[in-house]
């Protein structure tokens, strides 16, 4: 995303790409001159995994005397994060509030830095959903490997207990739903094994057949735990891109970026300002030096030569001429509204002479006179002319 | 296929360097009053979605073309020989270090390369036999050409150019770089297709993605308002009134904070505009946004630590309630939980008690509450469609801007009723209705609507213009 009425820069890289990848790459040198959002991102997630690890260790250490019951871990590593999945999902669906009345994402965006992508906020809230799943995730994981890595060294004794269930067939019932999923690969606990397992606080009878609930609670924290939030990471990953493909499309930061990089200044332009000026007037018939004309027209004035309008070497015949050559000062006639050039320079060199340079505007506006003189102001200054208005 | 390459060519001072800008979309080529502002020949191209169509080659004007016409002839045996004879006088001038004719040497150079010729001319000046030279010398390259009148100013010898330039150019066209909008550089690009059968399917790809990106930056454009507009109306500024005696003090500055956020959000929306219609150097003399509506200001209490006055209470309440929990467990759960009940409603009611005039809170003559005076969220709609009026009037005139017109932008203010009347009567109402519910923040359904009538308010702008 570009930052909002920031000034996009031209990437130094002279060759313009030639395709969309290249194109790409130029946006991502640009996005890498830019904060990087969520800093100290990798700090909650450590924490969150901590937090895994730790409710894992405490459920399994819980209790020393009696077997674990297989509800607690069964609730906090599946249940509670299928129902938070669920919670995300309804919510992530719904019509997008304003961030700045969320408290939570509000906070989240104050300490993430992500002001300056609010008035991207449909994408935000979309990116921020899918972006924190992972914390989900981190602690779902964590905790699991925290279940393998003090398994492989303990022997950690499963069982089950409930004040309200109070006959094995009602736990086999329930037992029978929670592992439906995967009962037709993975063996499940049957009735000998419910009725072994279960425990009250006046004892228990250990056996080998109730070793079978480990693997139960690990696939219910797979099927409930893990997989429905990698299943809305996905959902959410999928409605963030597109939207963000929308975005683009409706948006105006992709064009802004290419138009920023096209953008192309003007090599070695002549840069002179001229500022405001006045010219003096002059009346021709006062002048009371020879007039040669410049691309004039004849019949109106009374000109010795008119240049420019024959083949340049005549001009050039004339310029060199004894009549040229033997006038010590003249006056040099131009229609105003055509351009100094430098044939007209060239023929002021061969004259080599005092020059008063006589601009002659017919029927013009004064605010077109104004710019006309401007060039022909610069072209005195250049050539050291005396630069008149005719009348 | 090929793509087309123009150099644009012509007598010093005659609008070159706008007419490649404005074909080219380009507003950082040189443009000045002074003639000679180009001194060398640089290619532009005009680029969309990163595909560059065609080329102009921005060129210095002729200095010297009777002397170069003078040399050609000299050199010319006969006619089938004077495009070598061009290209021989082009590769002599480029070994020599200081060419007196350097202007003409670069400009014939992209051409004897392959380029098309425009040639350009000030149509508000009478036809002159001092051009012929010029004309002379680019009939010689053989290349494909065509001619521009660009009136400047006024048209009142266009048909004299037109007679004399049709016996020099296949194709002859009026073209102002200053005023000309989409459709008027249409017309010119189904010109340059006339001009060499080999570019015509290039120039036709060209129209059509033209006029599909233009339809798209005006989207885009009115897209950009939508956004910075919902963020205008959503903005929210407070300040903390400790005491009463400040209140009036601090209005004031709560004022001049909202109004220079609203400021900052309208020109960002404006630098997002120019540089979205890549007008990017341009500067523009608006009236400043003041902030008039009384309505946009209201007032709550802070108390200390950020808490309101909401939480306070819950808070007082649940430690009432926790407190009386303690002697719930004590007696053994025989008193039903009513300790916690009693403890959280005392709580609670003395909080909301303590809490009923925060300005008299205080430790040792600090305070610990006092008034939060707030300015927006827009909901008045008189001041919405202000803003949404300013953001129009803005979108029109950088659509309308050619890249040629370096002149500062004058921002004209237009009627808000006036312009709502090429929306039918269901339409302005649901814009109304949006308008009201925009500090809330909209939907996309809701910011594209918003977005298309932008554009007819656009459009009906244009047409009206």
């Amino acid at each position: 995303m570009a930052a909002q009425g920031g000034v996009l820069l031209k990437s130094t890289d002279a060759a313009e790409p030639t395709n969309a990848i290249g194109w790409l790459q130029r946006w991502q040198q640009q996005a890498l001159m830019t904060k990087q959002p969520l800093p100290g991102y990798g700090l909650i997630l450590a924490v969150v995994a901590l937090l895994g690890m730790g409710s894992m260790a405490g459920v399994l250490n819980y209790t020393q005397s009696h077997p674990i019951n297989i509800w607690f871990p069964l609730a906090l590593f599946a249940v509670i994060p299928l129902l938070t999945t669920l919670f995300t999902l309804y919510f992530s669906v719904r019509p997008a509030a304003l961030i700045k009345g969320h408290p939570v994402l509000n906070h989240l965006v104050q300490q993430f830095r992500l002001s300056a992508y609010l008035p991207y906020q449909a994408l935000l809230m979309r990116w921020l959903y899918w972006q924190t799943q992972t914390l989900a995730l981190t602690f779902i994981v964590a905790a699991l490997v925290t279940f393998f890595a003090l398994a492989l060294f303990q022997d950690y004794q499963f069982g089950w207990s409930s004040t309200l269930i109070r006959d094995d067939a009602t736990m086999l019932n329930l037992v029978s739903l929670i592992t439906w999923p995967w009962h037709w690969w993975f063996e499940v606990p049957g009735t000998q094994m419910i009725s072994q397992s279960r425990f009250s606080t006046s004892g228990f009878a250990t056996s080998n057949e109730v070793d079978g609930w480990w693997q139960t609670l690990v696939l219910s924290i797979l099927t409930y735990g893990l997989l429905p939030r990698l299943l809305l990471m996905w959902l959410l990953q999928w409605r963030y891109v597109r939207a963000l493909k929308r975005s683009i499309m409706l948006s105006g930061d992709v064009e802004q970026f290419m138009v920023a990089q096209q953008h192309t200044e003007s090599r070695n332009a002549l840069i002179d300002n001229i500022g405001d000026f006045e010219l003096a007037h002059v009346h021709l018939e006062q002048l009371g030096i020879p007039l040669i004309g410049w691309h004039v027209s004849t019949e109106r004035f009374n000109l010795i030569k008119n240049l420019g309008v024959d083949p340049w070497h005549q001009d050039e015949q004339w310029l060199c001429s004894d009549a040229a050559q033997q006038l010590s000062r003249i006056a040099l006639l131009v229609n105003g509204m055509t351009t100094p050039t430098a044939e007209l320079a060239d023929g002021l060199m061969l004259l080599n002479k005092q020059v008063t340079l006589v601009l002659w505007f017919d029927g013009v506006s004064e605010a077109r006179q104004q710019t006309q003189c401007k060039s022909w102001q610069y072209f005195a200054r250049q050539h050291q002319l005396d630069l008149r208005i005719g009348e | 296929m090929v793509k087309p390459v123009f150099a644009v060519v012509g007598h010093p001072n005659k609008g070159k360097s706008s007419i490649v800008s404005t074909l080219t979309r380009q507003d950082a080529v040189r443009i000045s009053e002074i003639s000679g502002t180009t001194t060398e020949a640089q290619q532009f191209n005009l680029t969309i979605d990163g595909v560059s169509h065609y080329s102009l080659v921005d060129t210095p004007g002729f200095q010297r073309p009777r002397q170069v016409l003078d040399w050609l002839r000299n050199h010319a045996p006969n006619a089938s020989e004077r495009r070598q004879i061009v290209q021989r006088f082009v590769r002599e001038q480029q070994t020599e270090p200081s060419s007196r004719f350097h202007d003409e040497t670069e400009l014939l150079a992209p051409i004897l390369d392959g380029a098309g010729i425009i040639y350009v001319v000030d149509g508000s000046l009478p036809y002159s036999a001092e051009f012929e030279a010029e004309m002379t010398i680019l009939q010689w390259t053989g290349q494909p050409r065509m001619a521009l009148i660009n009136p400047i100013g006024n048209e009142s010898h266009i048909e004299e150019w037109q007679s004399a330039l049709s016996q020099y150019f296949s194709v002859v066209r009026v073209f102002d770089p200053m005023t000309a909008d989409t459709r008027k550089q249409l017309t010119i690009l189904t010109a340059f297709m006339e001009l060499h059968e080999p570019w015509r399917q290039q120039i036709e790809q060209t129209i059509e993605a033209l006029q599909s990106y233009s339809a798209s930056l005006v989207e885009k454009g009115a897209m950009v308002v939508v956004e910075h507009l919902q963020e205008m109306f959503s903005h929210v500024s407070e300040v903390k009134v400790p005491a009463q005696f400040a209140q009036s003090a601090l209005q004031d500055k709560l004022k001049y904070d909202y109004q220079q956020q609203l400021r900052i959000i309208e020109s960002a929306m404006r630098r997002q505009l120019q540089a979205l219609f890549a007008h990017t150097l341009m500067q523009t003399e608006t009236q400043t946004l003041t902030v008039e509506a009384p309505d946009l200001f209201d007032h709550d209490h802070w108390y200390l630590y950020g808490l309101d006055r909401q939480k306070i209470v819950a808070l007082a309440a649940s430690v009432g309630a926790a407190a009386g929990a303690v002697i719930d467990v004590g007696v053994g759960g025989s008193s039903l939980m009513a300790g916690a009940l009693a403890g959280g409603l005392f709580s609670g009611v003395a909080s909301v008690a303590a809490t009923w005039k925060p300005e008299r809170l205080k430790i040792h003559g600090v305070p610990l509450a006092g008034k939060t005076l707030t300015a927006g969220p827009i909901k008045e709609l008189t001041f919405a469609y202000v803003l949404l009026g300013r953001s129009i009037d803005f979108l029109v005139m950088i659509i309308q801007r050619t890249h040629a017109d370096r002149r500062i932008a004058q921002i004209q203010s237009h009627n808000m009723n006036e312009r709502l009347q090429s929306l039918n009567k269901v339409e302005q109402v649901k814009l109304t209705a949006l308008l009201q519910k925009a500090h809330k923040g909209l939907s996309e359904k809701d910011q594209l609507a918003w977005r298309d009538w932008i554009v007819t308010l656009t459009k009906n702008e244009k047409a009206n213009g």
